[in-house]
This record gives C-alpha cells, structure tokens and sequence, in this order.
C-alpha cells in the first residue's frame, strides 16, 4: 500500500540541525493496523507526517499505491491526501465554531460533490462512530472523547484507505481512549489501512504489527 | 461553500464585531480623505470662466482712504494713454481684480414676488468680458449702448440664472438690489448669462455672481483695478514703463502692478498651505489607519493557522485557502462598509456640506474608498494566509 525507501528528514532552524529519521524503509500493507511506538522526541509523528504526504522527506522515495509521489507540488499532494488519507490528530483540531455535522463534512468540501450528498456522508459517518444524536452540537459541548470520535468521523468521511492517528488516545483518560481504540480496530476490520503512534505498549498489541523508532532510526 | 464561511463568520460574531467595528472607522476615515480630494480635484477642474493669461492687474491706491468718487475723466485718460501703448491690447475697470481675496456680497430680489437670493458681486467696465476672453452663454455682453438707462444692466451666471428664473430665459428679467420698493433698492436688468465666475480661481466654491457695469461717464462711485489685456509675448520688464505712463497720467497715486498669473499663484498657494497640513494629517491618519487594520487582520488570520494546517491535511489546497480567507475578509468587510454607507449617504441625503459633499462627490469618494478598503483587507488577511501556507501543513498545525 505505502512504501518508504531510505527515507530520511533533517529539520533545520536558525542554529540547529536535527536529523530526525535517518534511512528509513518501511511497508505499510493493506488492511493493516500497524502500531508506532518509541520515546518522546524520536521521529514518531515526523514519520507519520512523511507517510501522509505532510511533509516532504528530505531523500528518499515514498510510493502510494504503487505510484511514487515524485513531485510535492500543492495540487498534486493536496488530492492525494484529501481521497488516500484521513488523519486523526492527538489535539483533536476540531474548528470550535462549526457544528459538529459541518467539522466531520470539511474534508469533501475540497471535493466537487452536491451539498446533500456531503451531508448525507457526514451523517452516515458520525453514525459510524456513534455520535448520531450528536450532529448539532458544537466540539466544545462534547467531552474529549466524543471530540476525538468526531475527528475520526471528519477522517472517515472521504472514506480514505489509510487512516493516519497520531497519539489519538493520548489526551484521553483510559475509558475513552478504549472507545476511541475500539473504533480504530472496527474500521480497521472493515478494511480501513491504520497507522497508529502511540505510547502506549496494549494499545499498540492491539494492532497487527509494531515498528519501533529509536533515535530516528527503525529498531524491529 | 458559502454557508460553510457564513456559518462560522456569524458563530465569532463578537469577535468578528470589533473587527468590523476597526473596518468601519476606517472606511469613514478613508472616505473623508476621499471626498476632500475629490471636491478639491471637482473644484480645481471646473471653469473659472476666465482667462488670466497675459492680463495684469493695477491696482491704484491713493493718499487718503474714503468713499471713491467717480473721476470720468480719469478713466477716459487712463484708458485712452494705456491702449495708445502697444504692449498693451485692451484696459478694463472692475472693483477688485481676479485672484484677489476680495468679496462683495448682497441680496437680490425677484421684483414681483421678493423672493431672495444671496449673491456675490462686482463692478466691471464693457471691456472686462474682452479683456478676461470671457464666453458669453445668452445674451449680449452690457455696452456703451447701454449708456443712460435706468436699470443698471448686469450679466449673471448660470447658476444664479437657473436659481432665479428656473425654466425661463433670464435675459431682459429683471431684478432688485435691496428688498424692493425701500429706500435703498435699485432695479438690475440682466442683458446677458455666462456660464461661470469664480473670481476667487481654481479653488472657489462656485456661487452665484453678478457683474455689474462700471461707466466711467455715469457711475456714482469709482473703482480702483485696472486690469490689462497686453500683447502676448509681453515681458516682466514692462512692468517698469508701465508704472513710469501711469505716473505720467497721475502721479497723486501708487500703482501696485502684478500679472494675474502671480495673483494666481499666491492664492493657490495661500489655500495649498492648508490643503498640504491637511493631508500630511491624512496620509498619517490613513497610515495609522492601515497598521491597524493590518494589525487586527494578520492577528485574526494567524490564529487561524493551525485550522488552516488542518484543512491542507484533509486535502485543501493553497489557492482553496486563500478563496476561503478573502471571501470571509471581503464579507466581513463588506459588512462593515455598509454599514459605513448607511451612515454617511445621511450626509449628501441631509446636504449638512452643502454643494461640497455633492452626489459626485459622495458616489466618487465612495468607489474609492471601498476599492481601497477592500484592497487593503484582502491584502492584509492574505498575507498572513499566504504565510501560512507555504508552511507545511505539519508546521501549520504546530503553530502557536
Ligand atoms: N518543525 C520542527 N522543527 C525543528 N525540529 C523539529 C520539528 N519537528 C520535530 N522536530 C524535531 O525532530 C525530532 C523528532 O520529532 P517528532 O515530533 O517526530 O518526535 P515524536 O517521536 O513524535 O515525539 P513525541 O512522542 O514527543 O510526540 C525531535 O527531536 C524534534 O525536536
Ligand atoms: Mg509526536
């Protein structure tokens, strides 16, 4: 599905130089759950970010389906991420001035589709993660856990094949990020690709494979 | 799409209300510097209804001040020993010169009805319409056939034409100096409409005006400015000769000789002087205006950058962003300046400034000012917007 070759990213600021992942080769396969654990600071969410098109790497070559992503140029990143990708952020990123219906609908406004059929799959995918009743009310009336269901609905609702979430659960207490896992592992079953990182080592069992990062470099 | 911006728009409503509130002060700001320029620059481009080129203007003065009696024979001499020149083409009379801060004003009444209207005035000889190359619209220019009549004969303007006798020829009407029938009223026969004086210049409100004819042989009182129509090609160094004939024909008076291009340029200058304070003000006033507005705006989009982050990761596009920011940028602006428009159509509406806020003036000021308004808010919310996206949508999110 997504194939990472010697992959590497440097960020560079003002002073320093941080090489953040160093030649990184990587499969992600079709309808996995792949898990990405490793400590604070190595390369987690920097990976994720190259895998769903972010960002740009600095050498290296990412494949889409087969297809490597040669060029970075607006348009081009900008389709696949909207029809390949959903991506689940830790910090919810939810727009606290929209209702929910209309946060979960944002992704296919960058689509051309008919404005009932937006709200139609808007509906059916807040359905989806169990907050039907919950269509009108605005993300800052929900409890975290219930905003980050939302997002996972925004991410859905295009009905990408990979689902990226960084640390999803990890501004959750323990019952809601079990629910919040629970959904991943369902719409995993019904063949959503997930990509997961997380801290936490049984919420990564869960998933089919783990991959650990250390110091910007995969450690199998 | 479009509800999709209305939506939140009206959801940040207090928010959104200072920064309307920020717009609309500024398009009134705007709009004031814009409908002063613009009345000035109407002002500047409307006819004087002269030409002051090659014209110079002497002014006689005598020893001692009081009541001018009419001196017929001092006019005949002058006029006759001046045109003998040939520098010189043509001598005319008149109360004050053109380009001088002088005025004149009084009432005027319809005879029958009494009705009255407020006009500026002077005296000028059958000559100054030549000597200014004046262009008479109806009419005839008053003469030496003129001479003896009763009614002194008068040319008005347009404007002071149509005010008096709307639809109907004014030629050969009739109008009284002084409420009619008291002791100080006297009768005006109108012999001829031009279109426009404004004796003041380039910069004089337009008003009504009426000339009226100075005789040498019949006047009662006299008057003190000559105004000569000279050859062109004429130098300054004239100016010498000159003063030495007018001395020949009476050396009991100074002469103060000044082309009317130097009177010109005196009293432009004189109201240039505040035109320029006033616009450095507003060019301050609109400079303190735009950081302002740049302010508010760069910190209304950058909050917004870690939400622009996220829509590029759910598939927008740098050029989607930018449509989405300057269309809420151009409603909420618009909404401030319709506001600002309800308010100040009050103005021309209630005509508080009178001919200087004219319908012109207010609907040119306007264009401008809502051009420039929106330029400056899309400017201003697009440049945040333009930063942020070429950010990477990870950078984006990151933001602070
Ligand atoms: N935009 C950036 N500019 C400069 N350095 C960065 C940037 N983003 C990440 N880094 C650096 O790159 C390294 C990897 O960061 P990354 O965010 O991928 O770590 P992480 O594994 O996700 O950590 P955490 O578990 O704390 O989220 C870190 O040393 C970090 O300081
Ligand atoms: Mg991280």
């Amino acid at each position: 599905m997504i194939r990472l070759e010697n992959i590497s990213k440097t960020y560079r600021t003002d002073k320093v130089e941080t090489l953040a992942l160093k030649d990184i080769n990587l499969h992600v396969n079709k309808g996995e759950f792949l898990s990405i654990m490793g400590p604070s600071g190595c390369g987690k969410s920097t990976l994720l970010n190259l895998i769903g098109l972010l960002d740009q790497p600095g050498a290296g070559t990412i494949s889409v389906d087969g297809a490597a992503v040669k060029s970075y140029r607006d348009k081009d990143v900008a389709q696949l991420r909207n029809q390949t990708f959903g991506f689940i952020f830790q910090s919810f990123h939810l727009i606290n001035d929209l209702q929910v219906i209309d946060n979960v609908e944002l992704p296919l406004l960058y689509r051309s589709l008919p404005a009932r059929e937006r709200k139609q799959r808007a509906r059916e995918a807040l359905e989806r993660v169990g907050l039907g009743a919950r269509m009108e009310h605005y993300p800052n009336q929900l409890s975290g856990g219930q905003q980050q269901r939302v997002a996972i609905a925004r991410a859905i609702v295009g009905r990408p094949q990979v689902l990226l979430a960084d640390e999803p659960t990890g501004n959750l207490d323990s019952q809601m990020g079990g629910e919040v896992m629970d959904l991943l592992l369902r719409l995993n079953q019904e063949g959503t690709t997930v990509v997961m990182v997380t801290h936490d080592e049984r919420e990564a069992k869960r998933g089919s494979h783990i991959v650990r990062v250390f110091d910007g470099q995969l450690v199998s | 799409m479009f509800r999709h911006l209305l939506k939140p728009l009206w959801k940040r409503k207090s928010r959104n209300l200072m920064l309307t509130l920020e717009l609309l002060l500024a398009f009134i700001v705007v709009f004031a510097i814009a409908a002063a320029s613009t009345r000035y620059y109407q002002l500047y481009s409307l006819p004087t209804g002269f030409a002051h080129e090659s014209v110079w203007s002497v002014q006689m003065e005598r020893a001692q001040d009081g009541e001018l009696s009419n001196e017929s024979a001092l006019y005949d001499q002058l006029k006759r020993s001046l045109e003998a020149m040939p520098e010189i083409e043509r001598v005319a009379f008149a109360d004050f010169s053109p380009y001088v801060r002088a005025t004149w004003q009084s009432g005027v009444y319809l005879p029958d009805s009494g009705a009255e209207m407020a006009t500026d005035m002077m005296h000028v000889s059958d000559d100054f319409f030549a000597a200014l190359d004046m262009d008479l619209q109806q009419g005839q220019w008053f003469s030496s056939s003129d001479e003896g009549s009763a009614e002194l004969p008068v040319v008005i303007n347009r404007r002071l034409a149509d005010a008096m006798f709307p639809g109907q020829d004014a030629v050969g009407k009739r109008l009284s100096e002084g409420a009619p029938g008291s002791d100080n009223s006297s009768m005006l026969r109108i012999t001829g409409v031009i279109g426009e004086f404004r004796n003041h210049g380039e910069l004089m409100t337009p008003g009504n005006f009426i000339l009226k004819r100075f005789s040498p042989l019949s006047s009662r009182h006299g008057v003190s400015t000559l105004l000569l129509k000279l050859r062109p090609g004429t130098g300054r160094i004239f100016e010498v000769r000159l003063n030495e004939q007018l001395k020949l024909i009476r050396n009991d008076r100074s002469y103060r000789i000044s082309p009317l291009t130097d009177l010109r340029s005196a009293i432009l200058g004189e109201s240039i002087i505040p035109l320029i304070v006033l616009s450095v003000i507003a060019a301050f006033l609109l400079l303190m205006v735009a950081f302002g507005l740049f302010g508010v705006l760069w910190q209304n989009t950058t909050r917004r950058i870690p939400e622009i982050g996220m829509r590029r990761a759910a598939g927008a596009t740098a050029l989607q962003i930018y449509w989405q920011i300057v269309v809420e940028q151009l409603l909420l602006s618009s909404a401030a300046m319709a506001v600002g428009l309800i308010l100040l159509v009050q103005l021309p509406i209630t005509g508080v400034f009178g001919d200087q806020l004219n319908w012109a003036v207010f609907l040119i000021a306007v264009l401008v000012s809502v051009a420039l308004m929106a330029l400056v808010s899309v400017v201003c919310a697009l440049y945040p917007a333009w930063r942020a996206s070429r950010m990477s949508p990870t950078e984006a999110l990151r933001y602070e």
